[in-house]
């Protein structure tokens, strides 16, 4: 079924009789709103004529044949769904909808003129069986020439059927009669068979069923326990309603009903009977409310005639006091506006016109003509809702309030479809008084109320037909009747009101009044929170913080622009000046237009040792090597790395070293394939921006290309040296270093780090960094740097001792020995680096020696490594073991080694063949991690030579053990990146555990390392004393924050529920008592509070002292808490009991004096409230009243507590500045004094 | 509350005095206080009963055949054997419940597991990263509980020496003291963070937390059908707990409020022996809440020293001493022992307070003392990294004087009462 489809399901649907709100439903819901209009378009040209819905209905049941032949297009359009045309027949229905639609549209009156001419009735109508009369109901064959046995086959073929149709003819037939009517007494209802009860009765009319009887197997709320009272004196108090009340049943509760904004009492109250005994009879709820209703309704309590009503579910109540307080308030914006303009209600006064409610001067002075009269000029300021309030201010007049006064506001719009007879005020004056008088003369007549505003009268009927009726008679029968001296000039509105547009239906009223309620609140919610802000804004004005808050903006802004214009552009503008970009040019075979130029200073450049694989190469087409580390090294290039990362982790490659397998220099770059050049380009252009720089365009605009913003950076040692002193290819290093520092940097190590870098003698800086490297923590940037850096430094000083290019080999002993001695030094944290840079070294200078070469050098250095510990006998040096340890381990990891290595030479870049993971912790895995081969063996050994060797018994199996025990500890297998150690607090035991160590105190400040109570508070503590010292306005600010925030947790449903509770069964119990024993009232309430106020407390352990009591609930301020219960003793006992206690080594004290001579002690015998710790910023104080003439110790709340927080009061305790044993406070809050006492 | 704290004057023979007094609940006539006396007659009732087997104690309602029996005033252990290999002082050591095994665990964080027989180590178990304060066999004795400084407990499988898998941790600070609960399904831990923990050794989670104390806890135990735990800290208090619901059902006090050190409840569990760092070691009522006991005469002002509990008889190859009803002969007594900070381990008679021996031998404190099966055997363990085995040997019988054994060192008891010497020869 297409949508067409869906729709007209809708629209069928919403034909069915009775469905007015469904129709507004299918108009509500797009889909079929959009869908009825194109419906509506389409159709209503075609139809302009309107049969009866009923018709409709009947064409929608019924299809005669020719109907289906009238409308082929009918089902098929509908299959298709394309521009479904519907059947004519059905265009009423559109038409209804669309002018529904046009009523949304704004053409309201046209649908409420379309509407009242259709008899409601109609659309009551059942759909018929039978076609609508003077339709063919079917045909009879009268001939058929099949059955003519005279006619030839080929007449047969020829000859038509003739047939003839019937029903054509219209007839009024009578129904048949009834045949129910026929049983004996079925209209008397006397019929049943004696068999077979049977409670048909002939209904000749709806009439209406008895309302169920609620009994045991009923669901939903019971029988109605409560009734709504209304129409007394609202200054009734309420004791006074129960009284009345109590006498058809036991008053559970009476709930008289107070405007919220005013606080004033409507008048209206929900008295809530409860099953119960009275005179030793048994009560039932409901039927007290019931005879509530029938006995006490109308009649009077005081002067005033109540109504009572039995109110089920209390929904009376609710609409009457919604329509009170909406009349309230009402009112009170009118008299707000009245107060506007108080000119015209004076001028009203002085000229009663047809507007003012005031009576004309001609009007009778009834009994209310004093009252009317301030009235009229006070307007509506003395007006209560009900009327009842009046009295209450002029109680001598009881019958000007018994009627409702002139009503405020226009009755007519109100009035709605209500048929309704107009007495204008110029025909009878308006006066209140007359309502009655009215009423009187019109008693013949079946009105409903009349009411009366500033126009007239409206004398209200039943909205029916029988009232209709009713108007109309009395229209007919008083129009121009006399009503004292006065015509009644009427004025018949049999329909209602002539201009009342059909309002809404209720739904959408409600629908719309929530979205109207829902907008407000969100309206009110903002404008409180604009609230709030101007406040907290007002509250921390400081014009300072404004201005600085500006200023930081501006200033955001400037520096941004400045990065922009100053950094970022001639940055881009360098990059892409193709003076930069000749190497890569020429790599891809460009011709450069400028070649001529820079031809000069590429060949410079080769000269100054340039690298860069794509310049020419030196010897061999090899790179020079002691040129490789001036090559920019990014450290910090992650891409870079992450290349090399990659390469290292191939397992085959893991430890090869490309320069062994093929000693012989590689075949010359350009015979490389092409794919390696690409490789080649992908590696250059990954690089930073430097790295495709030349040096030379790096020295020439190294000046002026570099930032502003450095230019601070000048003081430092790093540049004044460099520029003057150093040659030039460490200069431009220096640049490297600054350009690739784009993080501002720690000032001390850079200075320090910079301070090396220019050291002339390479050795000594090389030393130096490694100082640095030592020092600096590991995960440091700038240690990573400085380890790279010396890497570099020694990888070339390796190759240069290797070409005897500058220096000897003692100098680098000398050099490599310090750093052994410097490794041995801290090895304890970061031996890492030392042993890498002798391996790495020594890998640089073995290059060249063949394999055999290699394995007699260690074996050497083996023995001697062994006759060296062999001499130094066991000191307690751990590390040093481990080289025993790693003996082992490196025999199996050399077997891997030689296995699997493949050697192979490094063309491009020297990388190295192992990466370190400084990060690893140097346990045995660590070790057995990062020695590699024999000659990082034999190196580590002469590192670790001069330590003594630790006896560990068999070597294998303490290096199992060890890695067992940190499997176990760490939960992870193989080398790890973090120290196993013990988690959280730990403090070592000099003796090696607790329990050798033997008992010592523990103090206070060393348990609130490790209890996690305490922990917690005094991290809170800290937190709040260090915002404090930053930023005292600030604290102050959350103080008063959460102290909203308790005060909004405190105002919880929940604990509103329960309060409420509360306070109910106290009044109720303080009234009984006040009943029985009014002398005791006092002590009553007292007692009560005491018994029954007390909050949910629990103690648990405190940050404070040892114990503390919690709230396990919300409490508001004022409240009461707990009764601070104990033994009470005089003054002698409790010292003595004092001394003993602390004998007996009770750490805190529960003695709480209340009188000179009377303490309580709590100690031995006590409640919990003993728990209650001190605070000098306490949340209770307590307080000592009497209770049937003996004080009691009281807690209440100072302030609102949450939920959790322990509760503080402030002992009080004497000063004893100066005395030797004050007890300190622990109470952690800002204002704390310190001390107790 | 008045417990005499002075050591028992010589001369008396608190027993002898019992076997004339106690039959069918007649008030001692004969001890100084009366109160204190109640109390002596209230113990002797209850107290040994549970030591000794059902026969026996029917026959504690023979007051006749019981005055033949004399206890014996003095015990003879002698050093058996030493057993080193920790490389720093030794914690506690453990017999395992079923005699075969010792453990001990030291504060260079190993355990070492021993044969109780032969002495030799048969497992080294690493795995802790701090020095081990206590450990708990479980009552199978397959199963070894560790506490450490590394606020963690280990839960050891005997025979592969491997760690179980799942560590119980939860503890903020040292755990000082454990205890398995007699079905083994539970284990109590005391740490330095005032918490007293059950665990669920199955799952290795905490069943729950006891609030206990505020102090470090030194000293928990588990009663011996595991209803109840006693737990007792530095702050001078011992709780004792309901398992089931973690409920602090009494809560024992002294008068001096000292640190106690270690508690462990009698193998009746109807009372609880308390150390506390006063030098006195006590045993509690705690039902009633009072002290039934003050044993004196060791040094305990720092460490916290475990106590012990053990049974002594009459030595069978001395029948004819005691009229030779074999029954008889089976009669027992129970001792306590507890260490001392200057190197001697001391045993006292439970009801006579008596010092039966001091057995003398490490140097420095006595950490911990543990009583084997059979009670032919009794372990001690100090900071001296050494373990000494003691095995009991019959008493010289040479008359009253001590020199015959070097180790037995009761130069009080024996200096003073004479008699007693010449009693054990009848």
């Amino acid at each position: 079924m297409s949508h067409a489809g869906g729709g007209l399901e809708t629209l069928r649907r919403s034909a069915s009789p009775g469905t007015l709100k469904r129709k507004r439903d299918a108009r509500l819901s797009p889909s079929t709103t959009t869908k009825s209009i194109k419906l509506h378009n389409t159709l209503s040209s075609s139809t302009s004529r309107q049969p009866s819905s009923d018709r409709v209905d009947a064409n929608k049941q019924y299809r005669s044949p020719d109907s289906d032949e009238a409308h082929p297009s009918d089902s098929g359009d509908t299959s298709r769904g394309i521009d479904s045309s519907p059947p004519k027949q059905r265009s009423p229905t559109y038409a209804q909808s669309a002018s529904a639609m046009a009523t949304l549209n704004g053409a309201p009156h046209a649908s409420a003129s379309d509407r009242t001419p259709e008899p409601p009735m109609t659309q009551k109508e059942r759909p018929q069986m039978l076609p609508p009369p003077g339709k063919a109901k079917g045909y009879r064959v009268v001939w058929d020439p099949e059955l003519d046995g005279k006619l030839s086959k080929e007449e047969r073929k020829r000859a038509t059927l003739r047939k003839r149709d019937f029903g054509t003819e219209i007839y009024e037939p009578d129904p048949p009669p009834d045949p129910r009517l026929a049983i004996p007494g079925y209209m008397s209802g006397q019929c049943r068979a004696k068999d077979r009860p049977s409670k048909a009765i002939w209904r000749p009319a709806p009439y209406n069923l008895p309302l169920y009887k609620i009994d045991r197997y009923s669901v939903g709320p019971g029988e109605a326990q409560q009734v709504m009272v209304m129409g007394f004196d609202p200054f009734l108090p309420d004791a006074t309603l129960r009284l009345n009340f109590s006498t058809f049943g036991s008053v559970a509760s009476v709930q008289h009903k107070t405007d919220p904004d005013t606080g004033s009492f409507l008048g209206i109250a929900l008295v809530k009977f409860r099953d119960g005994y009275r005179d030793g009879i048994e009560c039932n709820a409901v039927e007290s409310a019931k005879r509530a209703e029938n006995e006490f309704n109308g009649s009077r309590i005081g002067l005033h005639t109540i109504r009572v009503e039995v109110d089920r579910e209390g929904r009376k109540f609710k609409r009457h006091v919604e329509s009170a307080l909406r009349k309230a308030r009402d009112e009170r914006a009118k008299q707000r506006k009245a107060s506007i303009a108080p000119a015209t209600v004076s001028d009203e006064v002085v000229r009663p016109t047809n507007d003012s409610p005031a009576p004309p001067l001609n009007a009778p002075k009834g009994p209310s003509g004093k009252l009317s009269k301030p009235l009229g000029s006070t307007a509506p300021a003395v007006k209560p809702p009900e009327g009842p309030r009046g009295t209450a201010a002029a109680p001598s007049n009881p019958r000007s309030s018994s009627g409702p006064l002139i009503e405020v506001d226009l009755v007519l719009p109100k009035l709605k479809r209500k048929p309704y007879i107009h007495i204008p005020h110029a025909s009878v004056p308006v006066l209140g008084t007359t309502i009655p008088h009215l009423k009187k003369r019109l008693k013949a007549y079946d009105w409903r109320e009349v009411r009366l505003d500033k126009t007239g009268y409206y004398v209200i009927f039943e909205d029916s037909k029988r009232g209709e009726d009713e108007t109309e008679r009395c229209y007919n029968e008083c129009n121009m009747a006399a009503l004292f001296t006065y015509k009644m000039g009427m004025e018949c509105q049999k329909y209602g009101n002539p201009d009342y547009e059909r309002s809404p239906s209720p739904e959408r009223v409600m629908v719309e009044k929530q979205n109207r309620e829902h907008f407000e609140r969100l309206k009110l919610e903002d404008e409180l929170d604009l609230e709030i802000e101007k406040k907290n804004r007002a509250a921390n004005l400081d014009p300072v913080q404004g201005a600085l808050e500006q200023l930081r903006i501006e200033l955001r802004e400037r520096i941004m622009g400045d990065i922009k214009t100053r950094i970022a552009i001639p940055i881009f503008h360098d990059t892409l000046d193709p003076a930069k970009h000749l190497s890569k040019r020429r790599k891809l075979g460009l011709p450069d237009p400028s070649d001529n130029d820079n031809k000069g200073t590429s060949l410079l450049f080769n000269k100054a040792g340039d690298t860069s694989p794509h310049t020419p190469r030196g010897r061999h087409g090899y790179p020079l090597p002691h040129a490789k580390p001036l090559r920019p090294h990014d450290p910090n290039n992650r891409r870079d790395r992450r290349v090399d990362y990659e390469r290292e982790r191939i397992p085959a490659n893991a430890f090869v070293d490309e320069r062994r397998r093929r000693p012989a220099p590689g075949p010359s770059r350009h015979a490389r394939g092409l794919h390696f050049r690409l490789q080649q380009m992908f590696d250059e252009e990954e690089n930073s921006d430097d790295e495709g720089r030349t040096s030379l365009t790096r020295d020439t605009e190294d000046q002026e290309s570099r930032p502003l913003s450095r230019t601070s950076r000048n003081s430092t040692p790093f540049d004044n040296e460099s520029v003057t002193e150093t040659p030039k290819h460490k200069r431009r290093k220096v640049t490297d270093w600054e350009e690739d520092e784009k993080e501002i940097f720690d000032g001390l190590q850079k200075q320090l780090l910079g301070h090396l870098l220019h050291k002339e003698p390479e050795d000594l800086a090389t030393r130096e960094l490694e100082l640095v490297v030592n020092t600096l923590p590991r995960s440091s940037k700038y240690a990573s740097r400085a380890k790279t850096e010396l890497f570099i430094r020694q990888r070339s000083k390796a190759d240069d001792d290797l070409f005897n290019v500058k220096s000897e080999k003692n100098d680098y002993v000398a050099s490599f020995i310090d750093d052994v001695e410097m490794a041995g030094r801290d090895q304890e944290r970061t031996p890492a680096p030392g042993i890498d840079v002798k391996a790495v070294r020594e890998k640089a200078k073995k290059k060249r020696k063949t394999k055999k070469q290699i394995l007699e050098e260690q074996e050497a250095l083996q023995a001697g490594a062994r006759e060296a510990k062999a001499a130094s006998k066991p000191i307690a040096q751990e590390t040093v073991t481990q080289i025993e340890v790693k003996e082992l381990e490196l025999e199996a990891v050399e077997e891997l080694a030689h296995a699997d290595v493949t050697w192979a030479v490094t063309h491009d870049k020297p990388r190295r063949t192992v990466e370190d993971d400084r990060h690893l912790v140097l346990d045995v895995d660590g070790w057995q991690d990062i020695i590699k081969d024999n000659e990082d063996l034999a190196f580590a050994r002469r590192a670790l030579a001069e330590d003594a060797a630790y006896d560990i018994g068999d070597v294998k199996l303490w290096a199992w053990k060890q890695k067992e025990i940190k499997a176990l500890n760490s939960g992870a297998l193989g080398p790890v990146r973090s120290e196993t150690g013990i988690d959280g607090y730990y403090v070592a035991n000099s003796t090696g555990s607790a329990r050798t160590e033997g008992f010592k105190k523990i103090l206070n400040e060393e348990k609130s390392k490790y209890l996690p109570h305490r922990i917690k508070v005094q991290k809170a503590r800290e937190e709040l004393q260090a915002r404090l010292a930053a930023n005292p306005d600030a604290v102050v600010e959350t103080v008063k924050i959460t102290a909203a925030e308790k005060m909004a947790s405190t105002a919880t449903s929940r604990s509103n529920r329960v309060n409420n509770r509360r306070l109910v069964n106290d009044i109720n119990l303080q009234k009984q008592n006040m009943a029985t024993v009014n002398s005791d009232a006092d002590v009553a309430i007292r007692f009560n509070q005491l018994k029954k106020r007390r909050k949910l407390v629990k103690f648990d352990r405190s940050a404070i002292h040892g114990w503390g009591l919690y709230a396990e609930e919300n409490i508001a301020q004022n409240d009461m808490i707990i009764e601070y219960v104990g033994e009470k003793v005089r003054q002698k006992v409790a010292d003595l009991r004092e001394v003993r206690y602390e004998k007996q080594g009770v750490g805190s004290s529960y003695l709480f004096r209340m009188m000179d001579d009377e303490i309580v002690d709590a100690t031995k015998k006590g409640g919990i409230a003993r728990f209650i710790n001190h605070s000098c910023n306490p949340n209770c104080t307590a307080k000592i009243i009497k209770v049937e003439g003996t004080p009691r110790i009281v807690i209440y709340g100072l302030k609102d507590i949450g939920k959790n927080d322990e509760l503080t009061y402030d002992y009080k305790f004497e000063r004893e500045y100066g005395s030797t044993d004050r007890i300190p406070c622990l109470c952690g809050s800002a204002n704390c004094k310190g001390f107790l006492n | 509350m008045s417990i005499t704290a002075i050591p028992e004057r010589p001369g008396r023979s608190p027993k002898r005095k019992r076997s004339e007094d106690s039959p069918n609940g007649g008030i001692p006539q004969y001890d100084g206080a009366t109160d204190g006396a109640a109390l002596q007659y209230a113990y002797d009732e209850e107290m040994p009963s549970e030591l000794q087997s059902p026969e026996e104690q029917e026959l504690d309602g023979a007051p006749a055949k019981k005055q033949k029996v004399e206890r014996p005033t003095r015990l003879n252990y002698v050093p058996y054997m030493t057993l080193r290999g920790h490389k720093r002082g030794v914690a506690a050591v453990k017999f395992s419940p079923d005699g075969r095994w010792i453990a001990s665990c030291s504060a260079d964080a190993t355990i070492k597991i021993w044969d109780s027989k032969t002495g030799a180590l048969a497992h080294t178990l690493e795995g802790h990263l701090a020095g081990i304060s206590t450990i708990a066999w479980s009552p199978d004795s397959k199963v070894l509980a560790s506490g450490s400084d590394d606020k963690i407990i280990r839960l050891w499988d005997i025979s592969t020496g491997k760690c179980t898998a799942a560590p119980l941790i939860g503890h903020h600070n040292y755990v000082y003291s454990l205890a398995f609960s007699p079905k083994g399904n539970m284990l109590v831990s005391g740490s330095y963070d005032e918490a007293v923990f059950l665990w669920d050794v199955r799952t290795a989670r905490i069943m729950r937390s006891l609030p206990a104390h505020s102090d470090p806890v030194s000293g928990v135990d588990f009663v011996r059908d595991g209803t109840l735990v006693a737990s007792c800290s530095s702050d001078g208090l011992i709780r004792i707990w309901d398992t089931s619901t973690g409920q602090c059902l009494k809560t024992l006090v002294h008068e001096d409020n000292a640190p106690v050190t270690s508690v462990r409840f009698s193998p009746n569990g109807r009372f609880v022996l308390a150390a506390t760092l006063d030098s006195c070691v006590r045993l509690w009522n705690y039902v009633e809440g009072r002290v039934v006991k003050t044993y004196q005469g060791h040094k305990n002002e720092k460490f916290s020293i475990s106590t012990a509990f053990g049974t002594y008889g009459v030595e069978d190859d001395k029948p004819a001493e005691v009229d030779g009803d074999e029954e008889e002969q089976k009669r027992d007594w129970a001792f306590a022992a507890c260490g001392s900070e200057d190197g001697r381990t001391v045993l006292w008679d439970v009801s006579s307070k008596e010092i039966l021996q001091e057995l003398k031998g490490h140097d420095g404190v006595v950490l911990s003392v543990d009583v084997g099966l059979e009670d032919q055997t009794i372990i001690t363990c100090g900071n001296d990294k050494t373990i000494k085995m003691w095995k009991r040997q019959p008493l010289p019988v040479t008359n009253g004087t001590n020199g015959t054994n070097g180790t037995n060192g009761n130069h009080e008891p024996s200096a003073t009462e004479p008699t007693a010497g010449t009693l054990d020869e009848g």
